[in-house]
């Protein structure tokens, strides 16, 4: 087992020092990566002093486990939709998949906000292509919830 | 089974020795905690409470509000706590009610953790992806403080003023931005996150 775990770190030291050849082992071995799995901490801890006060400290054990939680709720609504659109046999999981999910995993307070949103980012896509006014759209959102 | 709760158990041995004492300490207190709040749970209504309990540490009080915050619609959905301990258990369990066809939801071998049945399918499949994804690499759990050493060296030669912060007058406001939400080597780590965000797009696109 040590033998096989010695191998293990081997391959992984190889990778993150070859970038190329570190996409095409993992695409050829369909490995899964952490920052794969995990969205990027810096963002979960921006997110997370966007509710706390100015003077507030987060530690780090907060963001990895805050990271963790955000990570596997993604997780299961978009495995919900996904399976929807399987039975489906719809290859492409839209918004309309992700709100149906979240109302089907009964998480309606966050259900009806998210269509909202979602009808009002169509518009803007329709009649603009800016993204700040969608990120602020997002953002009034939130506010909302 | 017993292969894959070996492999588990020495998952966990490797990221024991690999931790700090300190974090050692921590994540022996979160287990305990994580056992205490499974116990809460099966006593208790309000399950999300013992896992609060179980997942903040007591020494910074102010996340709680947040985490509370968090945790009040689940309240009402009786959503389950799954601790990272657990995982053998519940691989166990998976095969457990595969083989016995228990209708109920149960977590635990023993006594059974009641879930909001809307989610209890998802919640098995999720598991089931959770346990493939172990299984395939067994290192899952580990972290990393940085995924590109080139990137690391560059950090490292970077010159530095009072505090510790980089020194840049022209990017200042980003430097500092970056610095105080997370160290250089994480900023590192979110500029990599950000290509791989991206090149996934490009593919389906």
């Amino acid at each position: 087992m040590g033998d096989n775990i010695g191998k293990v770190l081997d391959r992984e030291g190889f990778k993150y020092n070859f970038t190329a050849s570190a996409s095409g082992t993992s695409a050829q071995d369909g490995v899964i990566k952490e920052q794969d799995r995990l969205l990027p901490i810096a963002n979960v801890g921006r997110i997370m002093k966007q509710i706390l006060p100015p003077n507030a400290k987060i530690s780090k054990e907060a963001k990895e486990t805050m990271q963790e939680s955000v990570s596997e709720f993604i997780s299961f609504v978009t495995g919900e939709a996904s399976d929807k659109c399987h039975k489906e046999k719809r290859k492409t999981v839209n918004g309309d998949d992700i709100c149906w999910a979240l109302a089907t995993l009964g998480f309606d307070d966050y259900s009806e906000p998210l269509k909202r949103y979602l009808y009002k980012y169509r518009e803007m896509e329709g009649e603009r292509a800016n993204q700040n006014k969608g990120s602020n759209g997002y953002e009034n959102n939130i506010a909302n919830i | 089974m017993t292969t894959s709760t070996r492999d588990i158990s020495d998952n966990e041995a490797d990221e024991q020795q690999q931790s700090e004492p300190q974090m050692q300490h921590l994540s022996a207190n979160g287990i305990s905690h994580a056992g205490i709040g499974t116990q809460n749970v099966q006593y208790a209504t309000p399950p999300q409470l013992g896992t609060g309990h179980a997942v903040v540490p007591p020494t910074y009080p102010y996340p709680d509000p947040y985490y509370r915050s968090i945790f009040a619609p689940y309240d009402a959905q009786t959503y389950p706590p799954q601790p990272y301990g657990g995982n053998p258990m519940v691989h166990l369990q998976l095969m457990g009610i595969q083989q016995a066809g228990v209708p109920l939801p149960t977590d635990t071998v023993e006594e059974p953790v009641f879930v909001n049945a809307k989610q209890y399918h998802g919640i098995l499949r999720r598991r089931q992806s959770r346990a493939k994804a172990e299984s395939e690499k067994k290192a899952a759990r580990n972290r990393k403080p940085y995924l590109h050493e080139s990137r690391h060296l560059h950090a490292l030669r970077r010159a530095r003023g009072c505090g510790g912060r980089f020194l840049n007058s022209k990017k200042d406001e980003n430097q500092q931005d970056e610095v105080a939400s997370t160290d250089e080597s994480q900023s590192n780590i979110n500029l990599n996150s950000d290509k791989n965000e991206l090149a996934p797009s490009d593919r389906t696109s």
